[in-house]
């Protein structure tokens, strides 16, 4: 039963997005090259194709809603759905439309299928590894640092302090300066010569280092500047999700004793997981595909040795107009995530039913 | 002395914890303003040609020269263009987000597991890619150069994360509230408003902080829609102060802290309902 | 009952397609007032963007029915965002640009040779070897306003009276100004920047490209190049550590550096910055050669797609303004380049005007910029390698090993090998 009903959940999400797919080309652009007739016959077949399946998923309907119109949720999401559908879908499958093709410079308006080719040139990439590696450590690290540092201060604001109001004011500043600015405030400051943390490092006696001089230490400063800019979000979060912990249970927990570390582990951490999980997870989604820091600190035109795979794709699409190449690149980025996004969603089980 | 510290901080604090509370805030508040004394160096030197903060020089050189020059160059219209925009994301982003959160917390239905695991793949594709896709979908709809084409792209963009951050939150309500409430008669919006929404209020400040910030500060799909110079938004005007080589960095300084004005305002608005003293999570039996 | 919406939503959809038909027409040549509409997408520099704009001012006013709008993008964005935007048959109908995007627009196939689309008479007026800079397969493919970008060196006359033309001349006058402590250089230049290193490289006589745009850049010219680039502050103790862009022109422009090395875009700058400033041809290298970087001319390039050839008429009415003596004269001397309209350079404001005069001079030590695409391999295979070389990290002569590698490298991913 279960796995009847992923199938065909499958199936009908397809339908709807080789639908919706023909349903925005036309026949200089249709990624079938069936052309004006093409496109309406396969719009035909997938209608009738949905339907059937609907009248399917009918007799098979679960849960029990008893009480309510059970079109209820259906009619609760549609506005959310149709305008992701319609912004998110097509990109993604022109995506992998373009990953299977040789669209570059010389074939800009008329690309040609050639199938897995690009897929075969990623993989015998001899640098592809260590770039995939690269990513690993930047994304580790950055969310790491993100929620270790959010998570700590959130916890020092949410105490009755005088003045707290005022901290929390200037710790949001990284998330509110403009990303651009920040990150070109940052380069300054890494600056050889006249950067201030340079002069920072000579007054304690330590020699200047040539941060964006190198790959090694362009990626340590990109690292240093992308926690900068994060940690403010994790903390905003944090502290929400510590508004929803009721102050009863820490005082049951001092009346029996507990110590501050296991009320930590064993109150906190436990309540904050519904609010926080989705937090970790989106933030290490972005912070894997955070082109910017990297982009302006080393350059689109820097060498493989600072590059992450998000930045690999800037370069092969903005630099040497290999689209298709990047495009395959972008759907092993996009695979990639897709699997950790649920095995992290599946073992926290922020997905199950019934909690509290 | 003990008094005093019963008014003001928690009961349990011992002094040294106090102090090292302090301390960590004020290290972490100097890491976050230093970067912006250097900007503010900047801003406030007229004429000044390169990123690099002058310290030294700061008072004698002081001057709001770049303010002046910055308004000059239409940043007035940029904001005004921004703030419809940014206003617009995140009212209907919200809202669109609260009804679809509400049906995944509230209702189990077939498409569930699948539906919210999709929202959360949109993030995943790498924004680069988009580019191309979106300027074909955008031409065909002939929504370039107009506001909804701007609308549509970053409702979908704000959608997933206030979805996810909203879902996590109603699943801190328990459903005996909401019992209660259709014993009493109420359907089912109402019981959402009434009951689930205000206890959800920092769940709502953040979503509609990050949706207002996502849409201010948006450069890549505002540059690509946008081409009438009336219509251009903060991050597309900011660009244009800086060339391939060199640029009026005082004044591209002096916006920059200009824009972030609107946003830490919003932040001290909205920090009320984020950390405000509510009874929540608890029906109190 | 779920049937009925599932219907709505199949009728909604369809209906949906059926109006994106409509509305994607091919935008109108002219629209509800017979207003022609021209769009301009460009990457000027701020101070001839200004000029530029004027002048397009002055010709909307003066032609009610022709409507000129000018949209500035920084340089990569412009490129990236026209070879979007032409695809899918939209875009601006001209794009300004150096002639290094000639290159990739037509090897994308976006723009079209501009004989056949302007007037013969805007075209005999220009100066036919700026003309053919935009050759590509024997046909131009830029209406070009300005030649020059090319690099020189640039003095403070206060702090060097005479520019030195020897290498050794170099190294004493620069030397003697040099004083770290106080901030003060004798000679500074964006040294990690392919553009600037190419100078060097040429002057020991290296070249980018063969006949056949492959890259010969494994040479003991390059080894010397390097080796030089490494010396001036190894060696010579001139400049500091990690020398970019702007610190370079922002310490110039204070007066703190004697000797720069900057393009003709940035003189105006320097001169309304009051710094007495004089331009010359960069000093011999130590062997005795002049340095030779690249010069290009900047102009327009016209969009492929149909609706722009209907604006023929308007676009070479536009031109034949903005091409006229004056104007062009007006353009060249805000940027400090020669104007490529024959007329102008006989022009009293161009012919008094010492930054221009000074760029003709340094156009002599100049080699046309290739249009290949591949170029663009080029500047990245060199750019990491000069880095590490630059910080002692690489030899030269491993450097110019890699440089070659990762250039072929490069110019095979851009062909889709």
């Amino acid at each position: 039963m279960k796995k009847m009903s992923l199938i065909n959940e499958i199936c009908l999400l397809a339908s709807i997005f080789i639908v919706l797919n023909v349903l925005f080309t036309t026949t200089e652009t249709s990624i079938f090259n069936a052309g004006a007739t093409g496109s309406i016959i396969a719009t035909i077949l997938s209608a009738i194709l949905s339907f059937s399946l609907f009248i399917t998923m009918r007799k098979k309907q679960m849960g029990k809603s008893n009480t309510h119109n059970w079109a209820a949720p259906y009619y609760f999401m549609l506005p959310a759905v149709l305008v992701l559908v319609l912004v998110v879908a097509f990109p993604l499958i022109y995506g992998f439309y373009l990953s299977m093709t040789n669209m570059s410079l010389s074939s800009f308006r008329n690309p040609q299928l050639i199938w897995f080719n690009n897929y075969v040139a990623v993989f015998s990439d001899p640098k592809l590894i260590s770039t995939v590696l690269r990513t690993l450590i930047w994304t580790g690290i950055n969310v790491f640092c993100h929620v270790a540092i959010g998570l700590l201060l959130a916890i020092q604001l949410n105490r009755r302090l005088p003045g707290k109001a005022f901290f929390r004011l200037l710790l949001i500043i990284p998330w509110a300066i403009p990303q651009y600015v920040a990150i070109a405030t940052w380069k300054g400051m890494f600056n050889e010569s006249f950067g201030v943390i340079n002069t920072l490092l000579q007054h304690i006696g330590v020699n200047p280092i040539a941060w964006l001089g190198n790959p090694n230490d362009t990626f340590i400063a990109s690292i240093l500047t992308n926690i900068w800019l994060g940690f403010p979000f994790m903390m905003m979060i944090a502290l929400g999700g510590l508004q929803s912990i009721s102050r009863d249970i820490y005082e049951a927990a001092d009346i029996d004793g507990i110590s501050a570390w296991k009320k930590f582990t064993h109150i906190t951490l436990p309540l904050l997981k519904p609010v926080m999980i989705p937090a970790i997870v989106l933030g290490s989604v972005w912070t894997f595909n955070m082109v910017n820091v990297i982009l302006i600190f080393a350059g689109s035109q820097g060498g493989d040795g600072s590059q992450i795979l998000v930045t690999q794709v800037y370069r092969l699409a903005f630099s040497f107009y290999r689209y298709g190449f990047a495009a395959a690149y972008s759907v092993i980025i996009f695979i990639l995530l897709l699997v950790f996004s649920l095995v992290v969603v599946r073992k926290s089980g922020v997905l199950k039913e019934g909690e509290l | 002395m003990s008094k005093f510290k019963a008014n003001y901080f928690e009961r349990n604090d011992s002094w040294p914890k106090i102090i090292s509370t302090y301390l960590i805030l004020s290290f972490f508040s100097l890491l976050t303003v230093f970067p912006i004394l250097n900007l503010l160096t900047v801003a406030f030197k007229p004429g000044a040609g390169t990123f690099v903060a002058d310290f030294a020089g700061f008072f004698q050189n002081f001057g709001i020269a770049n303010f002046r020059d910055a308004f000059a160059m239409n940043l007035g219209t940029w904001i005004k263009n921004s703030l419809i925009i940014s206003t617009m994301t995140a009212i209907i982003g919200v809202t669109v987000s609260i009804t679809a959160a509400y049906a995944f917390s509230r209702f189990q239905f077939w498409g569930k597991r699948v539906g919210i695991m999709s929202f959360l793949l949109t993030q995943m594709f790498p924004a680069p890619m988009l580019l191309l896709p979106m300027n074909l979908i955008l031409m065909k709809l002939n929504l370039m150069n107009s506001f909804y084409g701007l609308l549509i792209p970053y409702i979908a963009t704000v959608v997933p994360f206030s979805v996810w951050m909203l879902k996590g939150y109603f699943d801190t309500i328990p459903k005996s509230l909401e019992e209660s409430a259709y014993i009493d008669g109420c359907n089912l919006v109402q019981a959402l408003f009434k009951i689930v929404l205000p206890l959800s209020l920092p769940a709502l400040a953040i979503t509609t902080l990050y949706s207002f910030m996502q849409a201010w500060s948006e450069y890549v799909i505002a540059s690509v829609i946008l081409r009438d110079p009336n219509m251009i938004t903060l991050p597309v005007g900011l660009v244009s102060f800086v060339s391939s080589f060199g640029g009026m960095w005082g004044v591209y300084a002096a916006s920059a802290v200009i824009t972030s004005f609107p946003v830490m305002l919003l932040f001290m608005f909205l920090s009320k309902y984020l950390v405000g003293d509510l009874t929540s999570g608890g029906s109190k039996e | 009952m779920y049937k009925k919406q599932l219907l709505m939503a199949l009728v909604a959809a369809i209906s949906l397609s059926a109006c994106s038909e409509k509305n994607a027409a091919t935008a109108t040549t002219t629209d509800a007032n017979g207003v022609t509409k021209i769009v301009i997408w460009e990457q000027m520099e701020p101070e001839g963007e200004k000029v530029f704009k004027a002048t397009v001012a002055q010709f909307n006013q003066a032609n009610p029915k022709i409507q000129v709008d000018v949209v500035h993008y920084p340089n990569e964005d412009l490129r990236t965002n026209f070879q979007n935007a032409a695809l899918t048959g939209a875009g601006p109908d001209l794009v300004y640009g150096p002639t290094d995007t000639i290159g990739i627009f037509h090897t994308s196939d976006l723009i079209q040779p501009v004989e056949g689309f302007i007037d013969q008479a805007t075209l005999a007026s220009l100066d036919q070897k700026a003309l053919a800079a935009g050759n590509v397969d024997n046909k131009t493919y830029m209406l070009p306003d300005i030649n020059g970008n090319q690099i020189a060196m640039v003095y403070n006359k206060k702090l060097v009276s005479t520019p030195p033309t020897t290498w050794a001349d170099f190294v004493a006058v620069t030397s003697k100004l040099q004083d770290p402590s106080k901030k003060k250089f004798g000679f500074a230049y964006f040294e990690k920047e392919p553009y600037w290193f190419v100078g060097f490289y040429q002057g020991f006589g290296g070249k980018l490209l063969d006949a056949n745009n492959a890259p010969t850049l494994d040479n003991p010219a390059m080894v010397s190049a390097l080796q030089f680039a490494y010396d001036i502050q190894a060696k010579y103790h001139l400049g500091f550590k990690g020398m970019d862009y702007d610190q370079t022109h922002e310490l110039f422009k204070s007066g703190n550096i004697g000797i720069i090395l900057n393009g003709s875009w940035s003189w105006q700058d320097y001169v309304k910055s009051g710094i007495n400033l004089g331009v010359a041809p960069m000093a011999a290298l130590p062997n005795g050669k002049t340095p030779i970087f690249l010069s290009s001319t900047k102009g327009f390039m016209i969009n492929k797609n149909d609706a722009v050839t209907a604006k023929k008429a308007a676009i070479n009415q536009f031109f034949a303004f903005d091409l006229s003596p004056d104007n062009n004269a007006k353009y060249a001397i805000s940027q400090s380049q020669l104007p490529t309209v024959t007329a102008a350079l006989e022009l009293p404001s161009v012919k008094n005007d010492a930054l221009i005069q000074a760029s003709i001079k340094s156009m002599q030590y100049t080699t046309p910029m290739p249009i290949a695409p591949q170029l663009r391999a080029v500047w990245d295979a060199i750019r990491p390698n000069l880095d590490a070389v630059i910080n002692g990290q690489m030899s030269p002569a491993d450097a110019s090993k890699k440089i070659q590698q990762d250039a072929i490298q490069g110019i095979n991913t851009i062909q889709g090998k």
